[in-house]
């Protein structure tokens, strides 16, 4: 038996997508493949010494047969030919006439989409202005608080500075000076303090 | 039987995933998303980012995500199309759903694409066919035809041995 020819369909054992044109016959790709058994396996028994009894082909009908069917086969092949070439051309066609629209369209679609951004993005800059606006008047209040503790600290300061510097000023009119020594200490001698007093507090009961 | 671990573990479970419905147009190429951490402003961007990047990204898996930290005063969300444009989406005081709805509307595919996808699918996917990549490998799975002559001897009339080599064959 000769090697099996085999016409591969989509139920071919392994992914397969487009064979070369040698393989092709009628755009019909031909395979010589053993399916089942590798390559290296020898032919089986029976098939061993197999030779094929020849097609009996008659001379008078052979030469009536042989132009009847060349002209079918030619007038096979041009149809072929010409339907093929029909559908490639509506096919090209088709696409060049969806292409145009589908491009308008998604152009059109595209526009808008854009348009929708822009106005939402306005929006956003509107809200980003109103919060950063906030956070300035936040910013801004903190400081002045600041400010106005500090100025009211420094006045703190400078009211107790002043009161002290009035009180030493007071105070330094009773100092005792060297002018003064000779007088202080005879008002000293001159003077009699009592220190028999009592040494409880106000408030507190016998 | 544990639960699963992380933070909204639900995020990373097949059907949470498949529930998205933000499939991009097929002109984006690349997604950025611009945002900071522990910002008043990028709340919403940081939302979108934890519940819905699993999904976009799920849908879309040949779009590249991109996130950015701390690298901007204002987040925003941009997107690359293949033509070398940029569209540019602000995000600043937006809602997770805000922003979700806003993409979905400018560059999403529609309902009615995402149906035509849908049935394009449905019908390439013939459930008759058999073969390599479907469900059945070969035609005498099929109920109704032949079975294996591995499993079943085919009658004899079918043979080769007895039509061709004429030799003698039981059943």
């Amino acid at each position: 038996m000769s090697s099996q020819l085999v016409r591969a369909s989509k139920a071919v054992k392994f992914l397969i997508t487009e064979f070369p044109p040698c393989l092709k016959l009628h755009n019909v790709t031909v395979l010589s493949i053993r399916w089942r058994k590798p390559r290296w396996v020898p032919k089986s028994q029976s098939k061993l010494f197999y030779v094929r009894e020849p097609t009996e082909i008659l001379p008078e009908e052979y030469e009536l047969l042989k132009p009847k069917y060349d002209a079918y086969r030619t007038e096979m092949k041009a149809l072929r030919y010409f339907f093929q070439q029909a559908n490639k051309a509506e096919r090209q066609q088709e696409i060049a006439r969806t292409e145009g629209i589908d491009a308008k369209k998604d152009e059109v679609q595209h526009r808008k989409a854009l348009e929708i951004n822009r106005r939402w993005n306005e929006e956003c800059a509107r809200l980003r202005e109103e919060r950063l606006q906030k956070e300035r008047e936040k910013r801004e209040e903190i400081e002045y608080h600041k400010q106005l503790k500090k100025q009211q600290e420094d006045q703190k300061i400078k009211t107790e500075t002043e009161s002290f510097v009035a009180q030493s000023l007071e105070s330094s009119e009773k100092f005792i000076t060297m002018e003064n020594l000779d007088e202080e200490i005879e008002k000293l001698l001159n003077s009699k303090s009592d220190y028999n007093i009592g040494f409880r507090n106000k408030n507190q009961k016998r | 039987m544990p639960f699963m671990k992380g933070r909204a573990a639900i995020r990373r479970t097949l059907q949470y995933l498949e529930r998205g419905s933000l499939v991009l147009n097929d002109s984006v190429q690349i997604m950025t998303v611009n945002y900071n951490s522990g910002h008043k402003a990028s709340r919403g961007t940081y939302d979108f980012i934890f519940w819905y990047l699993g999904q976009v990204q799920f849908k879309n898996p040949s779009v590249q995500i991109l996130t950015f930290k701390n690298m901007t005063p204002s987040p925003y969300i941009s997107f690359y199309l293949d033509n070398g444009e940029k569209i540019l989406v602000d995000a600043d005081s937006r809602d997770k759903d805000e922003i979700y709805q806003h993409i979905k509307t400018v560059l999403g595919k529609s309902e009615e694409d995402l149906q035509k996808e849908a049935l394009a699918r449905e019908k390439k996917a013939n459930p008759a066919n058999f073969g390599h990549g479907y469900s059945r490998w070969c035609i005498c799975e099929i109920p109704g035809q032949i079975p294996c002559p591995g499993w079943v001897p085919l009658p004899k009339e079918m043979r080769g041995k007895y039509n061709l080599q004429k030799k003698d064959v039981e059943v």
